[in-house]
């Protein structure tokens, strides 16, 4: 294709069946550096193809259009024209050159990023994501794209929509780190910690030859996160933690687990200190307002504590025992554990006292059954899910080799015996 | 002595654990692999990543409407224990 006229009339003849745009793909990609070349005057011809019937065709322009730098002033119809795209393309023929449109799926990123509007780009992302992936169990290079923008944008329930799905095929590392860690801090703003948790452990438990600063900030989000949600942290990694970051990672993260060590002692004013004198690190590392969160949860496990003791106390002496500076501090801190479902109590704020109750749940709700019996589907899905990984696993000669075993040969006369045993 | 096929998974669990996920010592390192080594140990990989965002974590300035209540004396409370000592 000489002319860009020429690729044009190509595409919009070659876009009906399978057959034609597979043989568009071959000849779009032996034009791919004469496109670059003219991505400058690409922009009107962009406007004779339709993204929907001509996707292919649409994406290689799109693409070489978008390889070189955009002024400011073009950037709103650059974002524009690829949301239309993305929202428009046909899957299948995108399936042709998904490298090409993840080019420009990330490019739309950095755009809406570059003109601070990241919230343009997160339904488009999304959309891309679908389009994209073969199965939703497929962690494409979009995912930490998308979530970024979530965050950014502050789109947490839109997010937290894809952080459901399970992801079980990963191709490059960094995307399972990055989208772990971003969908880790949606799920602090959603107050989804237990999620926060296990999307923060799979970044620095992951295996890794070298010591990843993703993994760094992970960990330290996941100690302040442990400490909210469960009031302690334990610093043992598990034994599949690779190497490398056992022998490393706590270097990297002396003053987070010094504010753990600290919040164990259990005394709040020392706790405050400690911060205080540390607020500095912490606001350098953004992480100041969990450490804040820290320090509250200190008051609510010391709450908690009265619980077990008390059946009523006033919001004084709440305040004096947990060390909170007035009655109405301690009210707030009632109220929203109240809201959270962390204590049952009820408040007479005419004698300011605190009733603390015995948990209602009986688990016998129509709520709680479907809660129960979704989460016994979901573990039987995994279950089965894990059944199949170990199969393939244990046929894998690269395993087979590293656990220094060899299959055992049978002889004709055991072939039966060994059917009848498993 | 010949092991019957329905051992080995278990036997794989037994031995598996011995030899854990120690993919760095005994796997050669890659240096131009997805983790590029660094000539300063000390540097981290994907030491660039993007982490810029507002601390939006702070939470602490929850404001609750409350009713106006009289506070109580310092002396008087009532104290109801759950358990008797």
């Amino acid at each position: 294709m000489e002319t860009v006229e020429a690729a044009v009339a190509q595409i919009q003849a070659l876009s009906g069946s399978i057959e034609d745009v597979s043989h568009l793909n071959g000849l779009l990609k032996q034009s791919e550096d004469s496109l670059r070349l003219k991505s400058t005057v690409l922009s009107p011809y962009l406007d004779q193809l339709d993204p929907s019937t001509h996707s292919l065709g649409y994406l290689y322009f799109l693409e070489a259009f978008t390889s070189t730098p955009i002024i400011k002033e073009r950037a709103n119809e650059v974002v524009a024209l690829t949301i239309r795209f993305i929202n428009s393309c046909t899957a299948a023929q995108i399936h042709l050159a998904p490298d090409k449109f993840v080019s420009v799926c990330k490019r739309l990123k950095e755009q809406v990023m570059w003109l601070e509007t990241p919230i343009r780009g997160v339904a488009a992302l999304l959309t891309a994501i679908r389009k994209l992936q073969p199965c939703t169990e497929q962690l494409t290079s979009l995912h930490p794209d998308f979530v970024l923008l979530c965050v950014l944008s502050k789109s947490y329930k839109t997010g937290l929509h894809l952080l459901e799905d399970d992801i079980f095929e990963i191709d490059q590392p960094k995307d399972l780190f990055l989208y772990s860690y971003y969908g880790s801090m949606i799920c602090i703003g959603l107050k989804r910690f237990q999620k926060a948790l296990e999307l923060l452990h799979n970044v620095f438990t992951a295996p890794m030859h070298n010591l990843n600063a993703i993994a760094v900030e992970a960990y330290k989000k996941y100690i302040l996160v442990s400490l909210i949600h469960r009031g302690q942290f334990s610093a043992a990694f598990p034994k599949y933690t690779s190497s490398v970051t056992q022998r490393n990672l706590k270097n990297y993260t002396q003053l987070y687990l010094d504010l753990a060590s600290n919040y164990s002692n259990g005394k709040i004013s020392e706790l405050e200190t400690f911060v205080q004198s540390n607020k500095e690190k912490f606001d350098h590392d953004n992480n100041f307002g969990l450490v804040k969160q820290v320090v509250s949860s200190m008051s609510k496990r010391n709450i908690q504590r009265l619980t077990q003791t008390y059946l009523t106390l006033s919001l004084q002496d709440i305040a004096n025992t947990v060390q909170l500076k007035s009655a109405k501090e301690a009210e707030m801190h009632v109220l929203q554990m109240i809201q959270d479902g962390e204590i049952y109590a009820t408040i007479n704020q005419k004698d300011g006292m605190v009733r603390f109750l015995e948990d209602h749940e009986q688990y016998k709700t129509c709520e709680m059954i479907e809660h129960i019996d979704s989460s016994i589907r979901r573990i039987m899905d995994l279950s089965r899910k894990l059944t199949a990984i170990d199969d393939s696993m244990s046929c894998d000669p690269l395993y087979l080799a590293k656990v220094g075993r060899e299959r055992t040969r049978f002889e004709f006369d055991d072939i039966d015996t060994a059917k009848f045993c498993i | 002595m010949k092991q019957p096929q329905g051992d080995f998974p278990l036997d794989m669990e037994k031995h598996g654990s011995m030899s854990a996920m120690n993919l760095d010592d005994s796997e050669p390192l890659d240096p131009f692999g997805n983790g590029l080594m660094h000539s300063n140990n000390h540097k981290l990989v994907d030491s660039d990543f993007f982490n810029s965002f507002e601390d939006d974590f702070d939470d602490f300035d929850i404001k609750f409407s409350l009713r106006s209540w009289p506070p109580p004396s310092s002396s008087s409370f009532t104290l109801g224990l759950r358990h008797e000592i």
